[in-house]
């Protein structure tokens, strides 16, 4: 199977070092769309969606395979293995830190650093540990999703994109969310917030930073803190910019922090 | 302007006052999220003050899982997108209560058209969502009865591929946790799927009767049994599971009860109607996988049994489409067809010209009859055998709806064994009813030309003759009338004359004797034995018998037996006055019966004789039992006999000496002459050639071989003749079919009137 057409990799920009992003659920890979430009000069700059995500082949979406993180992970180091990437910057959007994490775990030769926005180990409260969610939280998440998938993909969706006020809402919600099936995405939503690597975290031996973004509903401060605490070789950077996605709403903060960790590593 | 909101305020306060009170919440956030404004409507449905909301984020007023939502989906679209409508996600009032809403945003830009914040409008959707959830759950059970349909089509067994993930999806659905499904056997009910339920269940409930428990009872009554709460249970019914709500559907298919399915769980009353119509679809569903997969199950016993049946037969298919106009062979026909061996299809007619020419006209019969709806079952050789094989056909005809015959299809038996074992015993039938019928005749003539002064010297030589043949035959029915050992013969027949073993000495290399050849060999010792008991060796106390035979090459080169008959110390012998019968016997069997020669001399010591045999009379001489083509003929009775034309001439061809001397003697005496008696078709036809005759008396089966070809000649001469024959159902061809055929044994005068007739007729 060709590997790019089912991850739906996309290569821009060049130069000696290679800078990878990977969305996190919701999304695909649209969402980098204001920071990863930014790389382009510098860097080879690699671009991908999920299998099940954006522009990925979803018919090579196989339940089984996708029932944990580690099968994203395994699919990134066979993705990264025919691009015959090593030493590359992992950044990882939420869920997508975690799969960069247990993807450096088995292969670290694949990565030089990893960087993690707004990750969590463990979306689920547990004795000790604070995620921000309860276990009915996540039920209802999938309530939440089949509600408002059930309206777009039956009822709203031509509504919407026949709207030629409005031709890019027709065409994002076209991109993010109806190429998404609601099958795939009720799944995924499961496999992530139910997701529980704490244990994984000590053995990342990758360097790692944490972006920690202020008034994050998901990956709040403590978990942030909880990781680095865990990580053997990890720091933990606090944004300004609020909310789970800083790379959409403040993607400048978001360039500029990363490209001045690049440099940093580059400089040492 | 008309004041549409209220009579005393002016324009502003009216808005004011609608955005406080609106139907629907409104929110205004700046541009890091944060709530700036809120109206009334809002603060009324979270339940909390103003101070309270403002300055927080809108997450802070929804639930958990419409925070995820908000922060995956909504925020990011909103990050570009300047309007971003109807999600539907639950705001939470400060009690925790919640209130289905949809949501609706809109970016606010500056003149600059920098974003600078965003409006929602918040619509409260509880009804709305009420119907959703509805139109959810129906659309779920709907994919879940389809993806279970998908299953049972593409399963081979439903109970192990289909019903697992059913429950497993019904738990989360329906609240069902344990269910079962029974199938149909005769007289009882045999458990084919269970889950949810202990072991020990399950061994209670593998086997029911018919009203046995909750599914025996829906099995008898075939209709739905429920019980919502189990402390309702009014009746004595035997539950053998511990659930308390029950459910229970007969799976029907074509009217009858054919299994049931149930459905359990803990809770009371929660099966309600969409849940039972659920299930009541889910029975139909695999009622009808069920019956799908026994008609598949049949279909393939039964295939599989026709494989087996017609393997075990040997057999092929056939079938012949006349719309098509084609006949189509299975590998096994092609192969006993002659053909190579894989499946074939060629023109319809083009079937017949694999079956030889003499079975053609019963095969097209068969073919015609079969368009008119008669099953076809008849045998034929194939043509690529030369006649060899024989082939069974056995079809029925298909038929369309008007009647018409569309198609014949069947099976194809090689039936080439059966034949040859039918044909055999056929030939064995004819061969023994023959044999026995010219044994009577034999017997007729023996009794016929027995001349004796006494009628106890007649009796005593007719039964001692009787016997001599009764013993030559026991002797080939023991061989299975292959032939028989010659030392047998001559002892069996001397063994009445042999009390002192020194008196009669038997020698000779073995040999084993035709059948005709051993009855002859034996009649004549028996007529050598009799005669040297009345007149010779035998009759006096020290007279001695020395038979002993030899093989050798004659001067032909052709291999002989001769035996050799020789008298001693026995009275004075001279030449015999006048020649007997038992001399007439004795040469006509020889020399006319078996081809040999019979050499008699007297001597002083005793009679000498001396029995010639070609080679050809010998089972192990290596050639079959045809006379010599031309015979001599050694005693030409016929020929010394001068024509006279008022006695019609009438040839005889009769193998069987002593069939063939009766009959010279029953015409000579009745007015006739005869010309023969030929033993074999070629003496016959020499006769024919060389002699007027007015009829013949036609033997039908000689030594090995028919006498059609002589008959062919009379006919062609126009002469008339009779067959004689022992067969019953002797195979005439057809150009002779005309022919009389007398029955052996003959009585006299059927054969006179029979000759007198034909001779008659012809003049």
């Amino acid at each position: 199977m060709n590997l790019s057409k089912r991850n739906n990799v996309k290569i821009t920009g060049s130069g000696d070092r290679t800078i990878v992003f990977a969305h996190g659920f919701g999304c695909d890979q649209n969402a980098w769309g204001e920071v990863a430009p930014a790389f382009a000069k510098d860097f080879r700059v690699i671009l991908f969606d999920h299998v099940g995500a954006g522009g990925s082949d979803c018919s090579a979406y196989d339940p089984a395979r996708y029932d944990k993180l580690q099968g994203y992970a395994d699919d990134y180091i066979d993705l990264a293995d025919e691009l015959g990437l090593t030493g590359a910057t992992f950044v990882g959007h939420s869920v997508a830190g975690m799969i960069g994490m247990l993807a450096a775990i088995r292969r670290p030769d694949l990565f030089s650093s990893l960087i993690m926005l707004a990750p969590s180990p463990c979306y689920v409260d547990d004795s000790g540990y604070r995620g921000g969610f309860s276990q009915q939280d996540i039920t209802e998440l999938l309530e939440v999703l089949e509600s408002n998938f059930f309206m777009w993909s039956r009822a709203t969706a031509p509504a919407i994109m026949g709207n030629s006020d409005r031709p890019e809402l027709g065409e994002r919600l076209a991109s993010t969310f109806c190429r998404t099936d609601p099958q795939i995405a009720r799944h995924f939503a499961r496999v992530t917030f139910l997701s529980d690597h704490r244990e994984d975290l000590p053995l990342c031996m990758v360097p790692t930073v944490v972006l920690q973004s202020s008034a994050d509903m998901i990956a709040p401060p403590e978990v942030g803190a909880y990781m680095v605490t865990r990580l053997p070789n990890a720091r933990l950077i606090y944004l300004t910019a609020s909310g789970h996605c800083p790379h959409m709403s403040a993607p400048h903060e978001t360039v500029a922090t990363i490209l001045g960790l690049l440099c940093e590593t580059y400089v040492a | 302007m008309p004041d549409f909101l209220g009579e005393t305020s002016s324009p502003a306060e009216a808005i004011a006052e609608f955005y406080e009170h609106a139907p629907c919440g409104y929110i205004s956030l700046d541009r890091d999220g944060r709530i700036t404004q809120v109206n009334s409507t809002l603060l009324e449905w979270v339940a909390r003050d103003r101070d309270d909301v403002v300055g927080r984020r809108l997450q802070d007023l929804i639930t958990a899982a419409a925070r995820i939502f908000y922060e995956t989906h909504c925020a990011p679209i909103l990050a570009t997108d300047k309007i971003l409508s109807q999600i539907s996600l639950d705001l939470e009032a400060s009690g925790g209560l919640r209130i289905p809403a949809l949501f609706h945003w809109r970016r606010v830009d500056n003149a600059a058209g920098e974003h600078t914040g965003f409006r929602l409008m918040i619509v409260e959707s509880a009804e709305r969502r009420a119907y959703e959830l509805e139109l959810l759950r129906r659309s779920r059970r709907l994919d879940l009865l389809t993806r279970f349909s998908r299953r049972l089509l593409d399963c081979t067994d439903p109970d192990s591929e289909a019903l697992p993930a059913l429950f497993d999806e019904l738990r989360n659905e329906a609240g069902v946790e344990g269910g079962a499904a029974y199938l149909m056997e005769g007289d009882y009910l045999r458990l084919t799927f269970a889950t949810g339920l202990d072991q020990g269940v399950i061994e209670r409930m593998r086997r029911l009767e018919i009203g046995e428990g909750m599914s025996g009872k829906v099995a008898r009554e075939g209709q739905r049994f429920y019980l919502p709460d189990r402390r309702l249970l009014t009746t004595d019914l035997d539950l053998r599971s511990s659930y308390n709500e029950l459910l229970c559907e007969p799976l029907i298919a074509g009217g009858k009860v054919i299994g049931t399915i149930g459905f359990a769980g803990n809770g009371s009353g929660l099966f309600g109607e969409e849940e039972q119509e659920l299930f009541r679809l889910i029975a139909d569903t695999l009622a009808i996988a069920r019956q799908r997969e026994r008609a598949v199950r049949h279909q393939q016993e039964t295939a599989m049994r026709l494989q087996q049946a017609m393997d075990a037969a040997a057999a092929g298919s056939w079938s012949t489409d006349f719309a098509k106009g084609s006949t189509s062979l299975s590998a096994e026909s092609a192969v006993m067809l002659g053909l190579s061996a894989q499946a074939q299809e060629f023109p319809e007619e083009e079937w017949l010209e694999l079956i030889d020419r003499r079975d053609y006209d019963l095969a097209w019969s068969q073919v015609v009859s079969a368009r008119e709806g008669v099953p076809v079952d008849f045998s034929y050789r194939t043509a690529r055998s030369g006649g060899r094989r024989w082939l069974q056909s056995l079809g029925r005809a298909e038929v369309d709806p008007s009647g018409k015959v569309i198609k014949i299809g069947g099976l194809l038996i090689d039936v080439t064994a059966r034949k040859e074992t039918e044909e055999r015993e056929r030939l064995l039938m004819l061969e023994i009813d023959h044999r026995a019928k010219n044994m009577l005749a034999v017997v007729q003539s023996v009794v016929r030309l027995t001349r004796a002064e006494r009628i106890e010297d007649f009796v005593a030589a007719v039964s001692g003759r009787i016997h001599a043949l009764s013993r030559a035959h026991g002797l080939l029915a023991a061989a299975r009338w292959e032939g028989a050992e010659l030392r047998s013969i001559v002892a069996d027949e001397l063994e009445a004359y042999g009390g002192n073993p020194c008196r009669i000495m038997v020698s000779g290399p073995p040999v084993r004797l035709l059948p005709a050849a051993a009855q002859g060999i034996s009649l004549v010792i028996h007529e050598l034995a009799t005669n040297a008991a009345k007149y010779g060796a035998l009759s006096v106390p020290q007279g001695k018998l020395d038979v002993k035979w030899e093989i050798h090459d004659d001067a032909d080169g052709e291999t002989a037996i001769d035996i050799v008959w020789g008298e001693n110390k026995g009275p004075q012998v001279s030449l015999p006055q006048h020649r007997g019968f038992g001399t007439s016997i004795i040469r006509a069997t020889i020399e006319n019966q078996l081809g040999g020669s019979f050499m008699q001399e007297w001597h002083t010591a005793g009679l000498c004789c001396t029995i010639h045999l070609p080679g050809t009379q010998l089972l192990d001489s290596g050639t079959e039992a045809a006379l010599p083509a031309a015979a001599p003929i050694t005693q030409p009775t016929g020929l010394a006999v001068a024509h006279r034309p008022e006695r019609p001439v009438i040839l005889i061809l009769e193998d069987e000496a002593l069939i063939a001397m009766e009959l010279e003697d029953t015409l000579q005496n009745r007015g006739f002459d005869t010309l023969g008696p030929a033993s074999s078709v070629a003496e016959a036809l020499e006769l024919f050639d060389a002699h007027a005759i007015d009829a013949a008396v036609l033997d039908v089966s000689l030594h090995g071989e028919k006498s059609f070809a002589v008959a062919d000649r009379f006919h062609a001469r126009r002469i008339p003749f009779v067959f004689l024959t022992g067969y019953s159902g002797e195979a005439i061809p057809p150009g002779l079919q005309y022919a009389k055929v007398l029955a052996k044994p003959v009585s006299g005068d059927a054969l006179i009137e029979a000759l007198r007739g034909l001779i008659m007729g012809r003049g």
